[in-house]
């Protein structure tokens, strides 16, 4: 399908998901689905060739869905996880240049994770890990963790991470299911990740969920029984410093750019931190104009910021693609793209 | 003595009080907190000497989360009672300087009735406040709609407070610091499913801490509901569930009926999106006094003066002139 041509290719979005056809099956036997995924399409490389070929799309990053490793036999949350990033390296292989990956780790295990990390960055060559806000009720950061951590940490590796559809019984699912980002960056604060662990390339997504509008009290949330009792003093040098931690995070732009979400994003995060992502399939493909239009339109982002969130600041999470853009920044395009 | 000077001019709607007798029933009910935080001890003398210090005219003051209901519904409806009643004192005894919500024993719906009537046509209290959810039962559960049904029919102002909800699945520290906005967040969205907002279009309902996450999530709240909800909201409101973009419209401004305070959680990133959302004649003044400590309530109000993006007239209108509108008697 050669159909969608474009030559124009000068976008990397971050946020793209992949459903290997066995995973698929599975996931549609399972009874709870992340009610933001909707039903699951049939996927295939061509269709997002197509996707990224109509919307100047040069490469895009793969993640497997939420629930990509849900298991209820022991063993089978590795099995799946190492189908998922089998899979998303085949992909790259066979389109060279047009695809990165990020891979799955069968969390909470940690052994099994540690394992399938090495296996996914030093044999299959992806380019970094999405971890899921929480993995059957248990969130990012939780103590058990830090090897997984450790080791991430140690490697400077990408983290993209994704929200979990989270163990409540009251919620209103889509609100739950972004907030769920939050609730993780929540954990990896107070817990002191985040902070031990400042090697890790993080990438937020969607927004960083409901985190822009709420930010002091992620950055409070385990101060406030303390800071009632002592000073003010020690919450403030807490408070500061985490701040600074978020500076250095990523957020990706997918289903983040409605007029309220935005007011509140640009200026939370710097032009630098915000990427392009479309979530597609999980949003539809014509959802991406929208969304650029969107951050075209946007008085706090200027003209410069636009080239930073579509491909620049993509290249400092996932260098593989950074000898192909170079050519841009001398005004031509195709001439450096492998 | 007449207190209204020309010093005081605020008019703060988010304000709590936490009388002797109720925190003494409380803790003899093994409850000394609410999310997380001690019980504050609280004077009315402190409180009116908090006011003057902060040039507050008037607040419209309330019992905060965790609200009135507990053991059974006879502990309850008296408790609430006494309550409704304390307030109703304090705003005679300081002439101008209160206003008062009033408690209701939900989900008690028959005590609450009763209270609701007693309330506004006996003790003259000026509205209702309301906990996002007791227990789990938010205002869409199906057995409130009698309540609301005569809230609407007296045209109250309703003020929404968070509440605890028990199995956030997140420890505790953390639970408590992200739920509040979280709950009034859900409890809206429930709301809004449940065609309520249409229902009860003559309820002035106000949301707490800058409407938790609602102003920042009303686009999303509102196409989740247009696509969940469609046809439901569609009998009510008479509206093309077949027209996405146009049911997304209504299903906004329903959202942007409500009023919210101007209580943060993200400095000026959040002024933003909330002036963003908001009406502006919908933006309130709120400090969450006694719950949120005294010696930090300059920082709140400062936040708000601070804020570039609201002008002298629209800093008067959320510091008085739009609490006017919805409690006509605190003029004074």
């Amino acid at each position: 399908m050669d159909a969608c041509r474009d030559p124009d290719l000068h976008r990397i979005d971050v946020h793209h998901h992949l459903i290997p056809d066995g995973l698929r099956t599975q996931l549609e036997h399972r009874r709870c689905m992340p009610s933001a995924m909707g039903s699951l399409p049939v996927w295939s490389a061509q269709d997002s060739l197509c996707m990224m070929d109509e919307y100047g799309i040069a490469a895009a990053i793969l993640s497997c869905p939420p629930l990509a490793t849900a298991a209820d036999r022991p063993g089978e949350a590795q099995q799946l996880a190492r189908e998922c990033n089998q899979a998303m390296a085949a992909v790259i292989a066979e389109h060279p240049g047009r695809f990165g990956g990020c891979a799955c780790l069968p969390l909470p295990n940690v052994e099994a994770a540690l394992e399938e990390l090495a296996y996914a960055i030093d044999v299959l060559g992806l380019d970094g890990v999405c971890l899921l806000s929480n993995t059957q009720g248990r969130y990012l950061g939780e103590r058990g963790q830090e090897p997984v951590f450790m080791e991430l940490n140690r490697r400077g590796l990408t983290v993209l991470l994704h929200p979990n559809t989270p163990p409540t019984r009251h919620g209103h699912m889509p609100l739950e299911y972004l907030h769920d980002i939050t609730r993780a960056l929540a954990c990896l604060l107070a817990s002191g990740m985040l902070e031990r662990a400042r090697n890790i390339r993080w990438l937020l997504a969607h927004g960083g969920g409901t985190l822009p509008y709420i930010s002091d009290r992620v950055l409070l949330c385990d101060q406030v029984e303390s800071g009632l009792a002592g000073g003010p003093l020690p919450i403030l040098w807490r408070y500061l410093q985490r701040r600074r931690l978020l500076r250095r995070l990523s957020y990706d732009t997918a289903c983040a750019t409605s007029e309220y979400v935005l007011a509140a994003l640009v200026g939370f995060a710097a032009p630098n931190q915000l990427l392009f992502g479309s979530n597609v399939p999980g949003s539809p493909a014509p959802n991406v104009s929208r969304q650029l239009a969107d951050l075209a339109a946007h008085q706090g982002l200027g003209p410069d910021a636009l080239p930073s969130i579509e491909w620049r600041n993509a290249l400092r999470l996932f260098p593989r693609f950074a000898d192909s853009f170079r050519s841009v920044d001398r005004g031509g395009w195709s001439d450096g793209f492998v | 003595m007449r207190c209204l000077s020309s010093d005081l001019y605020r008019i703060d709607i988010h304000q709590h009080i936490v009388p002797d007798f109720y925190a003494s029933a409380l803790m003899a009910s093994g409850i000394s907190a609410g999310f997380g935080v001690p019980f504050p001890r609280w004077s009315l003398d402190r409180h009116l000497r908090m006011m003057d210090r902060f040039r507050i005219a008037s607040a419209v003051v309330s019992i905060s989360t965790p609200g009135v209901y507990f053991v059974n519904h006879v502990f309850s409806r008296r408790l609430c009672r006494r309550c409704n009643e304390y307030v109703a004192a304090m705003i005679a005894d300081h002439p101008g300087r209160f206003g008062g919500f009033a408690s209701l024993p939900l989900p008690d719906v028959e005590g609450s009735l009763t209270e609701l009537e007693y309330a506004l046509d006996s003790l003259q209290l000026d509205g209702v406040v309301l906990l996002t959810n007791v227990d789990g039962h938010y205002p869409s559960d199906p057995s409130y709609a009698e309540i609301f049904q005569e809230m609407n029919r007296r045209k109250v102002v309703v003020y929404l407070h968070p509440h605890e909800l028990p199995d956030e699945g997140l420890p505790a520290a953390l639970a408590n610091t992200l739920s509040p906005l979280l709950d009034t967040t859900r409890c809206v969205a429930g709301m809004l499913e449940a065609g309520m907002l249409q229902r009860y279009g003559d309820l002035r309902i106000i949301l707490s801490h800058a409407g938790g996450i609602v102003p920042f999530l009303a686009e999303r709240i509102a196409s989740a509901c247009c696509s969940s909800g469609a046809e439901r909201i569609s009998e009510s409101a008479a509206i093309s569930a077949k027209d996405g973009s146009q049911c997304q419209r209504q299903m906004i401004e329903l959202l942007r009926s409500l009023y919210c305070d101007t209580i943060v959680s993200a400095g000026n990133h959040a002024f933003r999106s909330l002036q963003a959302f908001a009406k502006p004649s919908h933006l309130l003044l709120g400090s969450d006094y006694a719950w949120f400590p005294e010696r930090l309530i300059p920082m709140r109000f400062k936040a708000l003066q601070r804020y570039p993006g609201f002008n002298q007239q629209a800093l008067a209108d959320i510091e008085r002139n739009n609490a006017l509108a919805l409690f006509p008697r605190l003029k004074g």
